[in-house]
């Protein structure tokens, strides 16, 4: 049963992901897009977290906090980046 | 009987991060979408943890996912500020229902 259960899981957090990557590429500025990433790395952390439910092996919890890491500090030099242009 | 608990949270996390997503592509300024983004998403993965935890209940589980919550609970809300900063000194734009601006002196005096 729980296989079905984290399956559903899985289906769902990649539609909710779809849904970012169409505002990714809608987005009317650019601090949209980095939003966006960042609710993708997030969403890409719950992927995996939930692989690890599935598969039962905790190795993947490891990548759920790798890729926590790399949205905060991506998201961090992003927004730096897109305050400062054109600005010299 | 412990995969009803596991369920209990499991639903409800997909569920949080389901409207997240929803948030982020259907309202209507840079602003709200943040909003959307950060707390829903927290929450969501929080959930999700909780759930995992309950289904595979063993030590190096229990530890990697406190360390996850803990870490993000402690960036996202920093992330989001910075973002929040970025978004208004690049002049993005406020939807039309926006009703007031009071940092517009502090930051924008010539009011551009």
């Amino acid at each position: 049963m729980m296989e079905t259960v984290f399956a559903g899981c899985f289906a769902v957090l990649m539609t909710a992901a779809f849904l970012v990557l169409i505002r990714m590429i809608k987005g009317p500025h650019a601090v949209d897009r980095v939003l966006s990433l960042d609710l993708l790395s997030v969403l890409a952390a719950s992927l995996f977290a939930i692989s690890a439910g599935w598969v039962g092996e905790s190795v993947f919890l490891d990548a759920t906090l790798a890729t926590g890491m790399v949205a905060f500090f991506s998201t961090l030099l992003l927004a730096r980046y897109v305050e400062n242009r054109g600005r010299a | 009987m412990r995969d009803f608990v596991s369920l209990f949270f499991l639903l409800p996390g997909v569920f949080f991060m389901l409207v997240s997503a929803v948030g982020v592509l259907r309202l209507p300024d840079t602003y709200t979408r943040m909003h959307a983004a950060s707390k829903a998403s927290s929450l969501g993965i929080s959930l999700i943890l909780l759930g995992v935890v309950i289904h595979l209940p063993s030590a190096s589980v229990i530890w990697k996912s406190l360390l996850t919550v803990f870490f993000i609970y402690l960036t996202v809300p920093i992330a989001t500020h910075i973002l929040g900063r970025a978004a208004y000194l690049s002049d993005s734009k406020p939807s039309d229902l926006t009703v007031t601006d009071e940092i517009s002196d502090l930051y924008r005096p010539s009011g551009r």
